[in-house]
């Protein structure tokens, strides 16, 4: 499980997040929702330590991130994270090299699935192979959580559908995951759990699930009561 | 350990292209040098021998002959030296920002590998210790090659006296630097440049932790550590005679070098475990 | 492994490389040539007291080198703590190992005196901020409770243009400084002889006094170098030697009227002693290297038939014996090394590196009977491994000892 607790951050004088507190559980996928700001990026890169927080807790399998959760949680942000003069075969070598659990079939696995050669430099990936390749690098690890930033933004139709076909194969399974996102369409049959930030507060959180059989409601819906009132 | 030898190789490997290109440009610099001041001292010797009618023996008893020296001192010799000490000061930080700048934000993969930080810290402060003794060693060998090939290109009466190659570099103030004529301090050479390869990784992650703000203490760091290590000297320099000894004196420098080098690495590793940005 | 084979390599080649240079650097240090003295003439029973003391160079490491009859001894192959510390006079090293805390600043072998009871110290320092520039630091130590008395006293007068102690001596509780004072006296460098004689109790300046003025200074006032093993050891007396015309040094006396004198200022008479030199010595004495040993002044000096080695009792004014050497090379550095020991003259013969760097001259070494001037022995420095060529490096021989 991840935890989040009373998580504020701070870019100078404006706070970004402001005591947001949720939880992320294997098995599960949480999405988290913003219209507009920072919050959700930020959330991520400060589960994975990339960023300082000023105030709150966060812990993976009640342990604060350290080198060896790095083997448990993959973060796989919207930018180019290998050298662009690498090949991709270079790429997962390097990922071999540090990662205790990475899994090279599965890596091999996925490759294939994307149609994608590994003699490719980074460097001549589009948007959506870049994005392909970001998964890659991320699921082939035998991790237990993958945080993953808007997968989505600005990649073509065909490759978001590759993607989404992803979430719902073994290569998921009974992992955790937690996406940042703000097109909602293409996944919302796939979450679990949502929950909707404004300005650096949680807004609402909800199970699907069980919003559509109690209320009746799908996350748009929620979404649309909740931002625009 | 494991992954800190997997990080060097790898900083290694990422710099290797320029790094040869820089050990080419010298080879070939200072190849083409010695050929060309030979060829010229010898053409300036026969100029002045049939200008002013002089034998050889006259003209090497008025002028004096040749020695390796003669080229040593020339920018054939010494800018290709100059160059790969400048690349590898600009390499200090680029080592660090090429993780950062552009679309390809390798800094996320690296501070993100199920390794310490500071593992990262000291591969990059490794290699680039490893880049400045393979030029030395480069040096060395490619030293007495080209002092060969002078020889043989300057006539046996002009050469004035057959040089090795500690007298070589004893013979050039920027090489007797560079390699000091005793091992002791040639580590002390580089400690202090090592001591400062650390102060300045550690203000570049003030910098990347801190940015606009980091720039500050960056700089106040650096400033901070040069005026803290040059402190005994202008302590002693009020007074005309040193109360103190002068292997007490190399203590206190030694003392402080240590100290600010473990400050700086102490300072790093926390900057680069908890403070820094991506 | 493949991947590796980069950094393998850089690592490797650089370890080795410049592991063998420094390496072949250290070891090259240890292989500094031996020396022997051969004998040409005479009894080699004669050297065995003898010291000769000089340094060599090899690839750009100096050592210090003692060579004896039988053996060649590198005090040191240049440790790095050597090095650092510098070579200092011995006895300074010496005193700084005993005395470590008194030792602190003190480098001037000339501004030390050393009794059986105590060790004295003064030495003119500059001062940024003082007014008179130069200040007295003066220290002494009690040998038998270890006690420092240190301070520091204004020196009376002008001495912005600087001055340096001669000598040191403490007399009857008071402590005696001699110092030649720089001058600027219409627009012309000069300089003066003082002594200053310092309460060491209360830490007061005593008494300032001119000893030599600079009108004195001017016709060619000069301190005459003892031959005793240090300046450190009690003296009665300082003495001068005036050699007419100081700007009249190449021959020929210019104004015949002024003749050399010999002055003694005895510390506890607390005046100076005019000692006339007989007529024989009074041409000589110009371009004569000096010495005193005890109440005895030597007068050396050198010319085409040889060494002229003069002994001139100075208690009782009168030349006690003269005679002269053939002892002679025109090679030779002009003040060449010599001891008057056991009634004999011992002379290092050597030729000036700096000077004369292609002169192949081995250095030659004398021993002479000094009330007969018989040549007693005769010798030459040869590298011991013949084929050692010891004149291509920096071979210099500049002192030696007499056990």
């Amino acid at each position: 499980m991840i935890e989040v607790n009373q998580l504020t951050k701070k870019f100078g004088r404006k706070k970004v997040l402001d005591g947001v507190s949720f939880t992320a559980n294997k098995g599960e996928i949480t999405c988290l929702i913003g219209i507009n700001g920072v919050g959700k990026t930020t959330t991520l890169k400060a589960i994975m330590g990339l960023t300082p927080i000023n105030k709150g807790s966060i812990l993976i399998d009640g342990e604060t991130i350290n080198k060896n959760t790095y083997e448990k949680v993959a973060f796989i942000p919207d930018a180019i994270t290998m050298l662009p003069q690498m090949t991709i075969k270079q790429a997962m070598q390097f990922m071999q090299d540090f990662y205790k659990k990475w899994n090279q079939e599965r890596a091999t696995e996925l490759l294939t699935f994307f149609k994608l050669d590994e003699k490719t430099r980074i460097s001549e990936l589009s948007k959506g192979n870049t994005a392909k390749i970001n998964l890659l690098m991320g699921l082939a690890i035998d991790v237990d959580y993958i945080l993953m930033d808007e997968p989505f933004s600005g990649i073509d139709i065909f490759s978001r559908e590759q993607i989404t076909e992803v979430f719902t194969s073994h290569l998921i399974e009974d992992r955790g995951v937690i996406i940042t996102t703000h097109e909602i369409n293409d996944i919302e049959h796939l979450i679990d759990k949502v929950i909707l930030l404004d300005n650096g507060i949680v807004l609402k959180e909800f199970n699907t699930e069980q919003m559509r059989q109690e209320e009746g409601k799908s996350v748009v819906d929620v979404m649309r009561e909740v931002y625009i009132g | 350990m494991k992954s800190y030898i997997k990080l060097v190789n790898f900083e290694i490997n990422r710099f290797i292209k320029i790094y040869l290109t820089l050990l080419i440009i010298t080879l070939l610099s200072q190849f083409i040098g010695v050929i060309v001041i030979a060829k010229s001292k010898m053409d300036q010797a026969h100029e002045v021998m049939g200008e002013q009618n002089l034998s050889e023996q006259a003209y090497l008893h008025d002028y004096g002959g040749f020695t390796f020296a003669h080229f040593a001192s020339t920018l054939w010799f010494v800018g290709p030296i100059a160059l790969c000490i400048i690349a590898l000061l600009f390499y200090c930080l680029m080592i660090w920002y090429r993780d950062w700048f552009g679309k390809n934000t390798f800094a996320y993969r690296l501070l993100m590998l199920p390794t310490a930080r500071i593992s990262l810290y000291f591969s990059k402060a490794s290699a680039i210790l490893l880049f400045i003794i393979g030029l030395l060693a480069f040096q060395l060998i490619i030293l007495p090659l080209e002092n060969t090939l002078f020889e043989s290109l300057i006539q046996d009466n002009f050469l004035q006296t057959s040089m090795d190659v500690s007298s070589i570099l004893q013979s050039n103030v920027m090489l007797g630097i560079i390699l000091p004529p005793y091992f002791s301090d040639f580590l002390i050479s580089y400690g202090i440049g090592m001591m400062f390869v650390f102060v300045l990784f550690t203000s570049i992650l003030f910098e990347r932790s801190f940015r606009l703000k980091g720039i500050v203490f960056g700089i106040l760091y650096i400033i901070a550590a040069v005026l803290l290590y040059l402190s005994p000297l202008f302590i002693l320099s009020n007074e005309t005679y040193s109360v103190l000894y002068s292997e007490e004196i190399f203590a206190i420098f030694l003392v402080l070098g240590i100290l600010i080098t473990a400050a700086s690495i102490v300072i790093g590793n926390w900057l680069i475990s908890k403070r820094v940005l991506v | 492994m493949k991947r590796y084979i980069t950094s393998i390599i850089l690592v490797c080649m650089s370890i080795v490389i410049i592991g063998t240079y420094y390496g072949k650097k250290m070891v090259s240090a240890n292989d500094f040539p031996n020396y022997s003295i051969k004998t040409l003439e005479g009894h080699e029973s004669e050297i065995k007291n003898v010291r000769l003391k000089g340094t060599v160079e090899k690839d750009d490491i100096s050592s210090n080198v003692t060579i004896t009859s039988n053996e060649t001894i590198y005090q040191s192959q240049q440790s790095f703590m050597d090095r650092l510390t510098g070579n200092n006079e011995p006895k300074i090293a010496e005193l700084k190992k005993k005395h470590r805390s008194f030792m602190r600043g003190k480098q001037n072998i000339y501004s030390f005196y050393q009794d059986e009871d105590f060790i004295a110290y003064a030495e003119a320092v500059y001062k940024f901020e003082s007014a008179n520039k130069f200040m007295f630091n003066i220290g002494l130590l009690d040998l038998a409770s270890n006690k420092e008395i240190s301070f520091e006293h204004a020196i009376p007068g002008e001495t912005s243009n600087g001055l340096h102690v001669l000598d040191v001596q403490l007399i009857h509780s008071k402590l005696k400084v001699v110092t030649k004072n720089y001058l600027y006296i219409n627009d012309e460098e000069q300089s003066e002889v003082h002594l200053y004689t310092f309460d060491l109790a209360n830490q007061k300046l005593l008494n300032d006094e001119v000893i030599i003025t600079p009108e004195q200074m001017k016709m060619g006032y000069d301190v005459i170098d003892t031959m005793e093993n240090t300046p450190l050891q009690p003296r009665k007396s300082i003495v001068f030697i005036k050699r007419s015309d100081a700007s009249s040094q190449s021959g020929a006396l210019v104004n015949n009227t002024e003749k050399p004198v010999i002055f003694e200022y005895v510390y506890e008479k607390n005046q100076l002693e005019t000692i006339q030199l007989p007529e024989t010595l009074a041409n000589r004495v110009v371009t004569s290297q000096n010495y005193l040993f005890g109440d005895k002044l030597y007068i050396i000096n050198q010319d085409a038939k040889g060494m002229h080695v003069t002994t001139f009792d100075i208690r009782n004014q009168a030349i006690t014996n003269d005679e002269t050497f053939l002892i002679h090379n025109s090679d030779w550095a002009g003040a060449f090394p010599l001891v008057i020991k056991n009634d004999r003259v011992y002379v290092l013969g050597t030729s000036d590196f700096e000077i004369n760097k292609t002169a192949n001259l081995r250095p030659q070494l004398f021993i002479a009977e000094l009330n007969t001037g018989k040549i007693l022995y005769k010798g030459e420095v040869i590298p011991k491994n013949p084929d050692q060529k010891y004149n291509t490096k920096p071979f210099v021989l500049h002192s030696l000892e007499i056990k």
